[in-house]
């Protein structure tokens, strides 16, 4: 009698369990236009938070949700930058777009928030460009800055380089979340959890 | 009626031969044989970087001279680091040892980082000379004077861990030298005519001996579909599963696989595989096995270790 109680107990609290990881999961993540990104990322056993998600839209057409995950959650841009912590921003795609269209918008971004950039930078970027893929819905591309490692950049789930130093991922991550954020004030407000 | 005193032999009896081996020894021969496809699979990728380099590099400026195997050329080795600055303005030359797939000794003589085709990646090297080495599970060290930079560029599941653990010896053997930023692009293993060909030989050729081995021996020898599992772990599965042996189909219908998709088939036949050696064990318990289905189990058991090192 004791024995069943005890099994009918030990039941019950792996139901319990069962039904709070039910509820649970979908709180610790992050959704935006259907795109569910987790809240903390592990980087070389590193915990990050998701520090905010936003959408990019053109026209009335939604190109990919991004998220910005960091040691921890900060709102302001500047001191994002200006810290030399481990960084990561994961683009989720939400419909095709070409390798071209996506340089065009990394050199855009470079040319409106860091104007008096180096040659070598300019290089990073341009080798930045030569890693981009054509990327479909569904595909995503992620960039990792590592204090003294440089920015790991991957492309449909591949690692396909890692570039630069600070400076290269400042000017990176200033395309989002710079004076001159590219895709919008409101895109960068959604990434700082403003 | 029955005696109690033993059975006496027979003069015509036939000699039962003795087993002189002792229980260890297939075990050592294993290893010998395991550390003989050790050396063949770095030559193999020895030689896969030498033609990349030798057909497709991504410049031609650089000089490459090839050397070999390190252990039968160490004097040549050693009067390399004397050649400093005598060589044009990239020199490179490059060897290979019993841990290391390729090491490269570089000399940039430009004043500033200049990139260069390594094989496996294009990597910005500094100037003056630099010691490049690459270590099995897509991992590379760049050593430039005080400075020192570990590096990982592969996609397998364990090789992070893998990657700080080399990154924590080097950095101690080499004294704690100062950590540099270092660039590089990995080169796409589909799109190269060699770098393809360890990946399709770990896919394929396995296959084709299981297959072989379940054929003569029987149903139990799907147990050695754990080499996939163990492959699955430790190298790019997606690569090794999919986008390498299947590559060509999908190019062939003209079709471009996207990032999930590929995860989707190279977990579909992850699951595949574990299937085939749940079946091979169901097998293995309820027949009862050789000694030589056994070392061929254990055999490709250890195997995707052995081409991981």
């Amino acid at each position: 009698m004791f024995l069943f109680e005890e099994d009918k107990m030990t039941r019950h609290t792996l139901l319990g369990l069962l039904l709070v990881f039910l509820f649970v999961t979908p709180v610790l993540a992050g959704t935006l236009a259907g795109i569910t990104l987790p809240d903390t990322l592990d980087v070389n056993g590193r915990q990050m938070v998701l520090n905010g998600m936003a959408l990019r839209k053109k026209v009335i057409f939604k190109v990919y949700v991004a998220g910005l995950y960091l040691p921890a959650k900060e709102n302001n841009g500047e001191k994002i930058l200006a810290t030399d912590e481990i960084r990561c921003t994961v683009m989720h795609f939400l419909r095709s777009v070409d390798a071209g269209k996506i340089n065009e918008a990394w050199f855009d971004g470079l040319k409106a928030n860091t104007p008096n950039h180096s040659a070598e930078l300019k290089s990073q970027f341009d080798t930045l460009a030569t890693l981009m893929e054509d990327l479909k819905s569904g595909d995503k591309l992620v960039f990792t800055y590592r204090p003294g490692s440089g920015t790991e950049v991957k492309v449909k789930g591949k690692i396909k380089g890692t570039l630069g130093d600070k400076a290269f991922a400042d000017a990176l991550f200033s395309c989002w979340i710079g004076k001159k954020p590219g895709p919008g004030e409101n895109f960068k407000k959604g990434l700082l959890g403003l | 009626m029955k005696t109690e005193a033993p059975e006496a032999g027979s003069l015509y009896q036939e000699k039962k031969s003795r087993r002189t081996r002792l229980p260890g020894t297939s075990l050592l021969l294993l290893l010998i044989f395991l550390f003989f496809i050790h050396f063949l699979n770095l030559f193999l990728q020895w030689t896969v970087i030498r033609q990349e380099l030798a057909h497709e590099p991504a410049f031609q400026t650089p000089e490459y001279t090839f050397i070999g195997l390190s252990l039968f050329n160490q004097e040549k080795i050693a009067a390399l680091q004397l050649l400093r600055n005598a060589a044009p303005a990239g020199r490179f030359f490059g060897f290979f040892d019993l841990f290391h797939p390729a090491v490269f000794l570089v000399w940039n003589n430009s004043r500033e980082e200049s990139f260069f085709d390594l094989g496996l990646v294009v990597m910005a090297v500094p100037p003056g000379s630099s010691r490049v080495s690459f270590f099995p599970g897509s991992v590379f060290s760049l050593q430039n004077g005080n400075e020192v930079t570990v590096k990982y560029f592969g996609d397998a599941i364990i090789s992070r861990s893998w990657h700080d653990f080399l990154d924590k010896r080097v950095r101690k053997r080499q004294g704690n030298k100062m950590q540099m930023p270092g660039s590089f692009v990995v080169k796409s293993l589909e799109a190269s005519r060699y770098l393809k060909i360890p990946y399709l030989l770990y896919f394929f050729l396995p296959l084709l001996l299981i297959g072989a081995a379940t054929i003569h021996f029987g149903p139990a020898m799907l147990t050695a579909f754990l080499y996939y599992i163990g492959m699955f772990f430790l190298f790019d599965y997606q690569n090794l599963f999919v986008t390498v042996p299947f590559g060509w189909i999908f190019k062939l219908l003209n079709f471009e696989i996207s990032e999930s998709l590929v995860r989707f088939f190279a977990a579909a036949l992850a699951i595949v595989f574990v299937a085939c050696t749940v079946l091979g064990l169901w097998h293995w318990q309820k027949w009862e096995s050789s000694v030589w289905q056994k070392r061929i189990v254990l055999f490709f058991a250890l195997l995707p270790l052995v081409l991981f090192f």
